[in-house]
């Protein structure tokens, strides 16, 4: 509590003020005038005292008590020093302390000497104490509540409610008082023993009581406690799904990675290619982290699920741009997935299964200190397919795809401030075309992709305001490809480490730092016809129709990268600065490139429900490994790179409504594009054994630019409801050289619109929907055909490239669920129906061998998908 | 069901288009030169005397070359057509349209003729090729390509496009130290087949009758004699990690591509190479179905070797 005592030297009888602040000397600004003419001997007062050092009188405690204020009035008997000798009270006692307190502070008065006839002499002084009481404090404010089981709505008890560090239990009825609370903005976490952990934002207003009703959604029976992460605050915006939004958003069949693509930012990919589109990047400009490590892909083939199941995830933070400088190697967006520690205390687990694949999680604890999470999942849906004849015309009798996951997380409490986690996860896709597809004579095509992940982050909290996380990974992916002879064999050994120092020296500061190193060893050994041919071929010559040879490259890229940031809120102040560079080099066939990204994010909080934020930085990232390679690339390619500009506003409507609206504008630079360049020139000689030839199959010409603006209006689950309102609008485009035009990006969306929204109907009854309307992606319209004499078909004349667009993509999406309790389990079944209304949304155009007749690809059609799951 | 979709989408097997192999209406179905690659007599370059100058440059006006457009339309054979031709370097997009003025050269203003071969003549001076060998990225190394754009036009306002591109050459490949000697390089001929055959029933001339059973199933292999038929070449090569240029040896491939009025054709394209290797004799065919609703169908094979040389051949078949 902070109050002043404003103490008043009042001289009588001219009523002059001296007013000041603890016990310090006054400044000659400070001093009060001259005194009126004192009282003095005989002679003439030739020079009055001026005060030099005054002095405060404490406010007595009891007259603080009684709140009794009044003034002190006295006579101060000043010699010829100027020391005040003597103090008289000539006003009416007011008690209390007051008078003794004014006569103590009077005494420690130093006047300069007062002068009559020219010589120090002794003289009399009025003086008025005036003591005024301080205003009030305000008087703490409140938080009230009722803590309420969301499925049951029965009140629960022990639940703690922490307010900003003040913490209160609930009682038998679900009720908690949280008193002496500031006014302004605080976090109010509230931790049950069996339920989800839940966060509110609230503003305290001066004095009054706030109340907080919150309805905890109950712990999925595969756990107790969550511990949550410290989440990133320092990229400009962070979009977030957590809890049971990660496996109910309609039409996402229950899978985390695809609900995230509802929010803004994410372009509607075309189901079948399952790729991350973010703010008009190309799917390889964007990266998908688990736990601070990029995985090679998010979702299985052909629009499957991710790779990660919901049970072994915390949280999934996306980032559309101006992200952390802890990110690096990606010039677009950013997706941060987390993967969450297993249940402590006993064994739980879970059992799904749906149309297409089936999977078990479980997870606890195995000793004192070490808790285990182990998940698995394995598509059928090719046993399904095997006996059906997919497209016999085109020579395909049966598609056969199929996917597995697995994940396993072990955690080890090593001391208080130590602990271990070690993940350990992976994935592999197959697809088999069965029959002749193509009509190549080969009755099997096959494709393969997997990777495998081993990951130990090792978290340290050395003292109060110091933590490093280490955590060292390695890895491998593999791409195979079979049809007849040919056959491809890529393999990329993965190995890394990061380090991350987080140090908070102040509340207003902290600090982060650390180092993101990578190394990937791509081998690629291949039986290929498709050779890249070391002579200029005939017109009609296919290259690929050679005999298969032999192929063996290797591209070794190590990435190491430095990086620091800052969280200040100068004196504790509204602004949050963000500022963090990185700064990243690469290597690759001798080749030494740097990159050096600054970032700033600047966050300012305009009202307790209003932030206004912004931020500018660079990204930059390598171009794909088989573009720098030395026979099939260029290895003088450069680091492409980006500029991400954003602002925007963020505003707390009300405790669980809240509205978030940021423009952007991104701007890429150096991206490898393939190159026309050829040069070809004589040499000295006089035949053609001199001729010079200088293929440059890529190089750093492209270009690109992305601007827009992106609305999300969501409503935070609570008791029985939450949804949200998301808008993009954008424009991006593109240019392989610098004197081409801009155009049009293919997967640019000019509006997209989504809205989600699930309600709890009671009874263990859950109905969501999700509508989506997207503008169509861009097509180049195609005018016509030329019949090539040497090739056997037909040459399309393309029109303006992108320059017509797909007609407007509109679904909506529809899911019910229904959990069962027993004692000691639970089961969920739901129905997932996606294009409920089956719209005919077309995806691309396929065309005629002589591009007359054309017609739409159409989309998905209604599909409905059912699934059940059990927890115990 | 979503990957019995993605195996339509991918592979374009669900849509009601008509077959490439169905001739219904006006359509150009091959283009030959007579002579695929013309060797051209060249000076070399010094690069010490003149840096920019080309590669090389060919000193005498080449030998002209006849083009043929096979252009067939079943519902009116008689009627007139009109073409024009220009020539330019070879274009991705097929059409001279977006050459610069100097690379476009007018070769034929307004011909007449009708279905079903259209023929006109392209010879170009010694100065225009050296036009082409400047503006060529290659210089012209490897071969000059100059394409043929052909616009055919029918009295109703049908207009079709075609090309084909005329290879120069130089009748020597570099040969890299320690490479043995070339074979002797020798302009590019077009490919001749033999005949036909229906199962066993051979039919070896052009234009001959063939009688076949109605709603039949044949075989139907091309006859030729491969060894002559593919021909090997050397290419000059670029240069290697030493620096030099050389040579390599490649042998064609011959491919074969079917066509009818009616009936019903299995594959429309057969090579004597494809990705996994050689393609033997008795497995280079394709199926005709005959018809049983018509009594006569035209089909033509085209065929080309895999560096300009194109040919074909017609049978008219009746049906029993």
């Amino acid at each position: 509590m902070r109050w002043l005592a404003i103490w008043a030297l009042l001289l009588a009888p001219c009523g002059v003020w001296g007013q000041g602040e603890g016990m310090r000397p006054l400044s000659d600004e400070e001093l009060p005038p001259p005194p009126p003419p004192p009282s003095a001997p005989a002679g003439v007062l030739t020079k009055a005292p001026a005060l030099l050092v005054g002095a405060p009188a404490p406010y007595p405690e009891a007259a603080l008590s009684a709140r009794v204020e009044g003034d002190v009035a006295m006579v101060l008997t000043v010699d010829a020093t100027g020391a005040v000798t003597e103090v008289e009270v000539t006003s009416a006692p007011l008690g209390h302390g007051l008078e003794e307190a004014a006569t103590a502070a009077a005494r420690a008065f130093r006047f300069s000497p007062a002068e009559i006839d020219g010589q120090p002499a002794t003289v009399r002084v009025p003086f008025t104490y005036k003591f005024t009481l301080p205003p009030p404090p305000p008087p703490p404010g409140r938080l009230v509540g009722r803590i309420l089981d969301r499925d049951s709505g029965r009140p629960l008890q022990g639940v703690v409610v922490d307010a900003g560090g003040a913490a209160a239990e609930t009682d038998d009825q679900g009720r908690f008082v949280i008193e002496g609370l500031p006014a302004g903005p605080v976090e109010v976490t509230i931790v049950g023993p069996v339920h989800e952990v839940a966060t509110r934002q609230l503003t305290l207003a001066e004095g009054a009581d706030a109340t907080l009703d919150v309805a905890l959604e109950p712990l999925p029976a595969s756990a107790e406690i969550v511990v949550r992460a410290p989440r990133d605050k320092t990229s400009l915006t962070r979009r977030t799904l957590e809890g049971d939004v990660l496996r109910t958003v309609p039409g996402s069949f229950g899978d985390p990675l695809r609900a995230i693509q509802n929010l803004p930012g994410i372009q509607r990919s075309p189901y079948v290619l399952g790729v991350l589109l973010v703010r008009g990047s190309s799917p390889g400009d964007s990266a998908v982290f688990v736990d601070g490590h990029e995985i090679p892909i998010a979702y299985h083939f052909l629009g499957g699920p991710s790779v990660l199941p919901p049970e072994m995830l915390e949280r999934i933070d996306f980032y559309p741009g101006n992200f952390s400088a802890r990110f690096g190697r990606a010039i677009g967006g950013i997706i941060d997935v987390g993967t969450r520690r297993g249940e402590p205390k006993k064994w739980h687990g879970s059992v799904d299964v749906d149309l297409f694949d089936a999977g078990g999680y479980v997870e606890g604890p195995i000793g004192d200190d070490w808790v285990i999470s182990v998940a698995a999942r394995r598509s059928y849906i090719d046993g399904v397919l095997a006996g059906i004849d997919a497209v016999t015309d085109a020579g395909v009798s049966s598609v056969l795809p199929s996917y597995y996951d697995y994940q396993t997380r072990v955690d080890h409490i090593l001391s208080k401030r130590h602990r271990l986690s070690l993940l350990v996860f992976g994935s592999e896709d197959h697809l088999t075309l069965l029959g002749d597809p193509g009509g190549t004579g080969t009755d099997e095509i096959g494709a393969r992709i997997a990777f495998h992940r081993v990951k130990l982050d090792w978290h340290a909290k050395p003292s109060d305001g110091i933590q490093w996380t280490m955590s060292p990974v390695i890895g491998a992916d593999f791409t195979t490809f079979d049809a007849g002879e040919t056959s491809v064999d890529g393999t990329v050994i993965e190995y890394g480490l990061r380090f991350d120092l987080r140090l908070d020296p102040a509340k207003t500061l902290t600090l982060r730092t650390g180092l993101d190193t990578l190394g990937r060893a791509a081998f690629l050994e291949a039986e290929v016809p498709l050779r890249i041919p070391d002579y200029r071929p005939y017109p009609g010559t296919n290259t690929g129709d050679r005999e298969t040879q032999p192929v063996e490259r290797r591209v070794d890229l190590i990435s190491a990268a430095v990086y620091a940031e800052a969280e200040w809120r100068p004196a504790d102040g509204p602004v949050t600065l963000i500022p963090g560079a990185r700064l990243d080099s690469y290597s690759w066939f001798g080749r030494l490139k740097w990159a050096a990204d600054p970032r700033l994010n600047v966050r300012y909080q305009l009202t307790p429900a209003w932030v206004l934020k912004a931020g500018a930085g660079l990204f930059n990232q390598p171009p794909p490994e088989w573009r720098i390679d030395e026979e099939f690339g260029n290895p003088e390619l450069d680091p492409e790179w980006a500029e991400h500009y954003g602002a925007g506003f963020e505003w707390q409507i009300d405790e669980a409504l809240s509205l978030d609206v940021e423009g952007f504008y991104i701007a890429r630079h150096d991206m490898a594009e393939r190159s026309e360049d050829v040069s070809v020139s004589a040499g000295d000689g006089e035949d053609l054994g001199e001729v010079e030839v200088d293929l440059k199959r890529f190089e750093n010409t492209g270009e690109g630019r992305a601007y827009g603006l992106e609305l999300l209006l969501k409503h935070e689950v609570t008791s029985d409801f939450y949804g949200w309102i998301s808008y993009t609008l954008s424009r991006s485009e593109s240019k392989e050289r610098p004197e081409d035009p801009f155009e049009l990006t293919l997967f640019d969306q000019t509006h997209i619109l989504t809205a989600v929204a699930s309600y709890k109907l009671g009874s263990g009854w859950e109905a969501g929907a999700r509508f989506r309307l997207v503008t169509g992606n861009p097509t180049t319209p195609i005018e016509g055909a030329t019949f090539e004499g040497d090739e056997g078909d037909y040459e399309p004349l393309r029109g303006e490239i992108n320059s017509a667009r797909q007609t407007t993509f509109h679904q909506l999406d529809l899911r019910i669920e229904k959990t069962w309790k027993f004692t000691a389990w639970q089961l969920a079944a739901y129905l997932d129906v996606q294009n409920v209304y089956n719209a005919n949304n077309p995806e691309f155009t396929a065309y005629d061998y002589r591009f007359r007749e054309k017609a739409p690809v159409p989309g998905i059609p209604i599909l409905p998908t059912f699934g059940a799951q059990g927890r115990f | 069901m979503r990957r019995l979709m993605l195996a339509c989408l991918l592979l374009t097997g669900c849509f009601d288009f008509d077959e490439v192999t169905e001739v219904k209406d006006l359509r150009v179905l091959g283009l030959q030169i007579s002579a695929p690659e013309v060797f051209v007599a060249v000076e070399l370059n010094d690069a010490g005397e003149d840096e920019d100058a080309p590669l090389f440059t060919v000193t005498e006006d080449p030998l002209p070359v006849d083009v043929r457009v096979l252009v067939v339309d079943p519902r009116n054979p008689a009627k007139e057509l009109t073409f024009s031709v220009e020539a330019c370097l070879q274009d991705e997009e097929g059409r001279c349209d977006a050459a610069p003025a100097e690379q476009r050269v007018r070769v034929v203003e307004r011909g007449t003729g009708r279905p079903e071969v259209l023929t006109f003549r392209f010879a170009p001076t010694a100065a225009q090729l050296n036009t082409w060998i400047e503006a060529d990225p290659f210089q012209g190394y490897g071969g000059l390509f100059v394409m043929l754009d052909v616009t055919i036009r029918d009295g109703a306002g049908e207009t079709l496009r075609a090309n084909k591109i005329v290879t120069y050459n130089v009748p020597f490949v570099p040969v890299r130290e320690g490479q043995e000697p070339p074979p002797p390089k020798t302009p590019n001929l077009n490919p001749v087949i033999e005949g036909l055959r229906f199962d066993d029933e051979e039919t070896m001339g052009d234009g001959e009758t063939v009688t076949l059973e109605r709603g039949r199933e044949y075989d139907l292999f091309p006859i030729f004699d491969r060894e002559k038929q593919t021909e090997t070449y050397p290419v000059a090569t670029f240069p290697d990690e030493s620096g030099q240029p050389g040579y390599r040896v490649l042998e064609e491939k011959l491919q074969f591509e079917f066509y009818a009025t009616a009936g019903s054709l299995g594959s429309h394209s057969i090579e004597t190479r494809n990705p996994t290797g050689e393609v033997e004799d008795d497995e280079l065919k394709t199926s005709f179905e005959a018809p049983d609703d018509v009594p006569e169908v035209r089909l033509w094979v085209v065929y080309r070797d895999d560096r300009g040389g194109a040919n074909w051949t017609t049978r008219v078949i009746r049906l029993r």
